[in-house]
């Protein structure tokens, strides 16, 4: 009975997918954006991090870079743009680099490493960031960020490295990530954030008989760590489970709701969605706070990379109505 | 310069008092509350506390005490009420009992505990429970509660069945210690003379001179405390005057001449959300910034004020994301400096 619901909601959700995104499906899926209504393509989207994280470094608000209004949180709380959070600590760039361009919405999502030293004495720490960046009229109007430091709690195991430093050891986006779709094979925007809305409908309230479309080789990196692969020292050691393994025989029951789940970058040349979530855990009290990106291929999640941290129980986007920010559905953001 | 800005901030937040609180002001200072137009008197707002403690430990929403439409924020964050947060996983009410009644708006204020059974994993089986101390204000119209905001102040566990550990900052498990007070100090409840009585914008002027000082202290800003003045953070005395058992203790004025400053760069959205006249008691909500740390506490903080002097400070502290906001206020307020009286 569970069950049926569940596939009842997923209908739902590809329906309202498929709604939302109505205009975007209209366009062939091989057809190129066009240049006039999309003005920044990928290399420039990129760049737009690049200059985001350089003058979040130097704590320079340059008029000519951002709108007046930008709209900036960080880990969910609307801060004053410029001098607060990350603005305030941080000293260099950090060396880890994922990009998610989204030409059709002008936003860009990015997985990264930055430095901080907010008291200004001691040893810079290493940061992990999650981002998305908003561009109309050539100026950066909306920043979302999530920063992940050292002390933050970043997994019920002890054996995780802090975030950055484990993003940081895997030293570049797996190989996978970044191939090109073969155009004929590319999917549209609306079936990428389905495909990867599966992930979090599958591991909510988990039965083990959920609809778990993941290839056979599908690993997912969760705060720069294989997590999948046994650890050294256990007796998994070297072996690694499969996603769909994993969802069939543990993780049963344990998130019991994932909502605001905020897609905000969808990468089709690459078959990526890059989205913002969080995942409650009702009896113990604890809310993940996480950015997670998707690599599919014909439908299936091959690669999966997300970092998190704890956050408050229940605690909203900062982007979110409320009753946006305690749905399950998903939300196309453009 | 800093006298300068602050003598300013004083100003301003005292013409913003006094504007926001007119209605109370205008009335005298002892003229007696209209039973007709206030109905829920002390008792009666006390016992709106104990009603809601035992509906949370039982997981009822009984609709007779409740509206149906109750608004409910846990430790910042809107949740659906009635089955998340507290309400999944309290399971008794504790000892500790600490009420400041407002029967001018009709809310009701407390400090107290509260017993949590939560799991030891997501899946695992119910750890034993342990005390967790909230801080709480409801709001009752027409005779039903519609309004809920508590922060829930609980030990740190770890997933699995390892103890649970106090919380950061070094002040140990709020529950534990003021369930250890046993019950709030008796100069907290001593009835202010008639005559001596403040009205409702002085008590918040005055307990929001505290807020003022701790924000960019600089050591020589303006301290209105008595000289026995004591403030309890967490169960744990942070600040009184030097006694044989303690004594290096600094009182509440001289903590402020000689440390903390420059330590917390913002005290936003200072909430005062329920005002005791005849006690002389005021309760806020806010939050302490220390930009440098990034770090930010979320709290409940109650000031027993008597002859233009705080004499005694009780809060409950939690780490709270940077720049968190209450979850009642709108971006501006939550960023302000300002104090609101919230009726």
């Amino acid at each position: 009975m569970l069950r049926h619901a569940r596939l009842l909601g997923a209908a739902a959700l590809c329906l309202m997918a498929g709604g939302a995104l109505a205009q975007s499906a209209a366009q062939p899926a091989t057809s190129p954006p066009d240049p006039a209504a999309n003005p920044c393509q990928r290399a420039c989207l990129e760049g737009w991090v690049d200059k985001y994280l350089v003058a979040m470094r130097d704590r320079k608000v340059d008029p000519a870079l951002f709108a007046r209004d930008v709209k900036f949180t960080e880990n969910g709380i609307q801060l004053h743009f410029g001098k607060e959070g990350l603005w305030h600590g941080m000293t260099a760039l950090g060396t880890y680099k994922f990009y998610v361009p989204d030409v059709e919405t002008q936003q860009v999502a990015f997985l990264g490493t930055v430095r901080e030293n907010p008291r200004g004495t001691g040893a810079d720490q290493t940061v992990a960031i999650a981002l998305r960046l908003k561009i109309v009229d050539n100026k950066i109007t909306e920043i979302e960020q999530l920063a992940i430091r050292p002390d933050s709690t970043n997994s019920s195991r002890n054996d995780f490295p802090p975030t950055g430093e484990g993003m940081e050891k895997m030293g570049a986006p797996h190989a996978i990530f970044t191939q090109a779709i073969p155009p004929a094979e590319r999917e549209t925007r609306e079936e990428l954030v389905r495909d990867a809305n599966y992930y979090f409908a599958g591991l909510q309230r988990n039965d083990g008989k959920g609809y778990y479309p993941f290839t056979d080789d599908c690993i997912r990196f969760e705060n720069g760590v294989d997590v999948l692969l046994g650890r050294p020292g256990t007796p998994n050691e070297g072996k690694r489970q499969t996603c769909k393994g994993q969802f069939e025989t543990g993780v049963k029951g344990i998130v019991s709701r994932i909502r605001d789940r905020r897609f905000v970058a969808v990468d089709r040349e690459r078959g990526i969605a890059f989205a913002f979530g969080f995942f409650d855990h009702e009896q113990i009290n604890w809310t993940w706070q996480l950015a997670e990106l998707f690599k599919i291929e014909k439908g299936k999640i091959r690669r999966i990379e997300a970092i998190f941290h704890r956050a408050p129980y229940g605690l909203n986007s900062g982007w979110s109505t409320f009753e946006q920010g305690m749905s399950e559905e998903p939300q196309s953001i453009r | 310069m800093k006298s300068i800005i602050r003598t300013a901030v004083a100003a301003v937040a005292l013409a913003s008092a006094a504007l926001i609180a007119a209605p109370g002001s205008a009335q005298s200072a002892t003229s007696p509350p209209d039973p007709a137009a206030n109905p829920c008197q002390r008792a009666c707002l006390e016992g709106f506390v104990n009603r809601y403690l035992d509906a949370m430990a039982a997981h009822k929403v009984d609709p007779a005490l409740f509206a149906a439409n109750v608004r409910f924020t846990e430790n910042g964050v809107q949740l659906p009420f009635g089955n998340e947060g507290l309400w999944a996983t309290a399971s008794g009410v504790g000892k500790y009992k600490f009420y400041v009644p407002d029967i001018e708006t009709q809310q009701v204020a407390f400090i107290g505990t509260v017993l949590e059974t939560a799991g030891s994993s997501a899946s695992g089986p119910a750890r034993a429970p342990d005390v967790v101390a909230i801080s709480l204000r409801l709001r009752i119209v027409d005779g039903k509660i519609t309004e809920v905001e508590q922060i829930a102040n609980r030990p740190e566990r770890p997933l699995g069945p390892a103890p649970a550990t106090p919380p950061a900052g070094g002040m140990g498990a709020a529950g534990a210690n003021i369930e250890k007070m046993g019950a709030p100090h008796p100069s907290f409840l001593t009835t202010i003379p008639e005559k001596e009585r403040l009205s409702r914008a002085d008590l918040i002027r005055i307990g929001n001179y505290y807020f003022d000082a701790v924000e960019r202290n600089t050591g020589k800003d303006y301290y209105p405390f008595s000289d026995d003045c004591l403030r309890h953070e967490n169960g744990v005395v942070t600040a009184g005057p030097p006694d044989a058992q303690n004594p290096n203790r600094k009182g509440c004025k001289a903590q402020l001449e000689t440390s903390l400053i420059g330590a917390v760069t913002t005290i936003r959205d200072r909430r005062f959300v329920a005002v005791d006249r005849e006690r002389g008691l005021v309760f806020a909500f806010g939050f302490f910034d220390h930009r440098n740390i990034d770090w930010t506490w979320e709290l409940g903080e109650i000031f027993k004020i008597q002859k233009d002097k705080i004499t005694r400070v009780e809060a409950l502290i939690l780490r709270g994301p940077y720049g968190m906001n209450s979850g009642w206020s709108t971006y501006e307020q939550t960023r302000s400096e300002q104090p609101q009286d919230i009726r």
